[in-house]
């Protein structure tokens, strides 16, 4: 019986090391979204993935999380109260630490105007949210990490 | 007779009579008037002629200048009309010497500047001591340039400042006026368009709030619907998954129609951007079809496809008429009963490229015919049997097609078929700045 017990204790702490290995190497991702529904279906289908994820509400809860948290990626919306997209976007740019993070607008605006002042602050993507599916996002973001 | 001569004749008798008169005076005074009684009654007749002559001719004369009187209080009536409408028009109108130096300004001129007129007569226009000088140098330049050495009208908007030191766009239209091709004026005509720009930035913000708040919801009612019917909440039931199935044909028909509704006011306000590109409209056909594939499969539809092979690359926006074919294409599909057939032709008719969806379909009814690209309209026959649909998509076909300088139609018949057209010159389409494109 103890012998038992201590392979399974063995197998166990395997596991654990394994999960350990595999959260070290996970892909860390910020999103940046005020709408709760629309945060709230980005953690249920990010749940299932095997990314990292912090959900921010607007661009100062980003930089609150941002100082501690260096993400592989954002996804970031733009209309948002107290700080938005267009403005959180200048910040990463002005900041050598965030500069260089690859970020996937995913927006409801679509006028030129909007998605030329993205482009000039060097987004690499620029999704609009209605007519994309979740799934086409998620693809999107592997395709981005896997360069 | 030539009413010249006629004054002549008259002018000659009665310089006749004075001399006659003058004659028969030195007669009487130098000779026996009784001697000559007989060439004195000859003179007194050819006097009394001439007196008479005379006559007429003051007579005449007063009437003409009656005459001319009655023409120039005619002529005064409409010149001050004239010079009312001037006056009393909203646009501000200013008329300036070959120098630019004002010699006239109206009322609207004062009313939209802020300056009396006396402040504004003899001093240069467009300059920053009146209401100009707010924009570039090289524009006034250009401008002078262009009305006075090429003698061309000048039409633009232009930045101003009122007397107050308020700012207003104005749209101006300054012509030089020509007399034996040497610029004598300049008319200046302008009009305060501050406030129509206002309301467009107004209409601008609206349509991206609407669009924003419109669609923030129906976006994640369609992710979380997408994720249950992906088993992300586990496996559903056959009624679950039927149901869910109608509540997401219900979100994307709303997601449809608020990209419907964004399209058409972009397009109704002008806003459109047009951005031509050299596009081989085979590909671009075969794309097309590409998304409509599904909804063919779903109704056992069959498609065949020809493009004539001596098409050239055409300058089109290919965003723009790809929205027009999925339009047409996807009537097609709704609007003909499963197992019907689609056929989509392109054909090179020398100076235009005509496309063609041919369906063999529900029809449009003969009475609808003219009112089927009406924005909101729905065939009376299809609305019962296909409930999808928001009447906006030929409306929308049509404004873009036209806006590309192409034309659109149909030959229709009930219960037989229809066949949707649209042509566009081979020449391609113009480029038109904007701010927004259609999505699709």
């Amino acid at each position: 019986m103890t012998v038992i017990k201590l392979n399974c204790n063995l197998q166990t702490s395997r596991l654990n090391i394994l999960q350990l290995i595999n959260i070290i190497n996970m892909k860390k991702i910020l999103i940046v979204e005020d709408d709760k529904f629309l945060s709230s279906a980005y953690r249920m289908k990010f749940k299932k993935t095997d990314f990292e994820v912090k959900v921010a509400m607007d661009g100062e809860e980003a930089l609150r999380i941002l100082a501690l948290f260096t993400p592989d990626l954002i996804l970031l919306d733009l209309v948002m109260p107290r700080k938005d997209g267009f403005a959180l976007l200048e910040e990463l740019r002005k900041n050598e630490k965030w500069a260089k993070i690859p970020v996937i607008v995913a927006t409801n605006l679509e006028q030129k105007e909007d998605l030329e002042k993205a482009k000039g602050l060097g987004v690499t993507d620029y999704v609009i949210k209605s007519n994309s599916s979740i799934a086409d996002i998620v693809a999107k973001i592997n395709t981005v990490l896997e360069k | 007779m030539p009413k010249i001569t006629q004054e002549k004749k008259f002018f000659s008798l009665t310089l006749i009579t004075m001399f006659a008169y003058g004659l028969l005076t030195i007669l009487y005074i130098l000779e026996n008037v009784r001697t000559h009684l007989l060439f004195g009654f000859a003179l007194l007749v050819v006097s009394s002629v001439g007196s008479v002559s005379m006559f007429r001719m003051i007579l005449k004369l007063l009437n003409e200048v009656k005459k001319e009187k009655d023409t120039n209080i005619k002529q005064a009536k409409e010149l001050e009309k004239y010079l009312l409408a001037v006056e009393n028009v909203s646009e501000h109108i200013v008329i300036t010497d070959s120098e630019g130096m004002i010699l006239y300004a109206n009322a609207a001129a004062e009313k939209i500047t802020g300056f009396k007129r006396e402040e504004l007569i003899g001093k240069k226009a467009g300059t920053k001591e009146l209401w100009g000088g707010q924009m570039k140098k090289s524009f006034y330049e250009k401008l002078w340039h262009k009305i006075k050495v090429e003698k061309k009208v000048f039409s633009g908007e232009v930045n101003n400042k009122r007397r107050n030191g308020e700012h207003y766009l104005s749209l101006a239209t300054i012509a030089p006026i020509l007399i034996n091709d040497k610029v004598t004026f300049f008319v200046g005509i302008e009009r305060d368009i501050t406030k129509e720009r206002e309301v467009d930035r107004m209409k601008t913000e609206f349509i991206s709030l609407a669009s924003h708040q419109l669609r923030t919801p129906l976006s994640a009612m369609k992710w979380f619907l997408e994720m249950l019917l992906g088993g992300d909440a586990g496996v559903l039931a056959k009624e679950q998954t039927e149901m869910i199935v109608n509540i997401r044909d219900s979100n994307e028909r709303m997601i449809a129609l608020v990209n419907s509704l964004l399209n058409l006011s972009r397009i109704e306000s002008g806003r459109i951007i047009i951005e031509p590109t050299p596009t081989n409209v085979e590909e671009l056909v075969r794309e097309t079809l590409l998304d409509i594939g599904p909804r063919l499969k779903t109704k056992r539809q069959r498609l065949a496809v020809k493009v004539d092979d001596n098409i050239p690359n055409i300058n089109l926006d290919p965003k723009l008429i790809r929205n027009v074919l999925i339009n047409l294409l996807t009537n097609a599909v709704k609007y003909t009963p499963k197992g019907g057939k689609i056929e989509v032709f392109v054909l090179n008719k020398g100076e235009n490229i005509v496309f063609q969806v041919r369906d063999n379909g529900y029809g449009v009814l003969e009475k609808e015919k003219d009112k089927i690209f009406e924005k909101l309209y729905r065939g009376s026959n299809v609305v019962k049997l296909e409930t999808e649909g928001t009447g906006l998509g030929l409306y929308i076909a049509k404004s873009i097609v036209e806006s590309s300088g192409g034309e659109i139609g149909f030959e229709s018949r009930e219960n037989k078929g229809t066949t949707f057209w649209f042509s566009l010159p081979i020449s391609g389409m113009k480029a038109k700045a904007g701010e927004v494109t259609v999505n699709g």
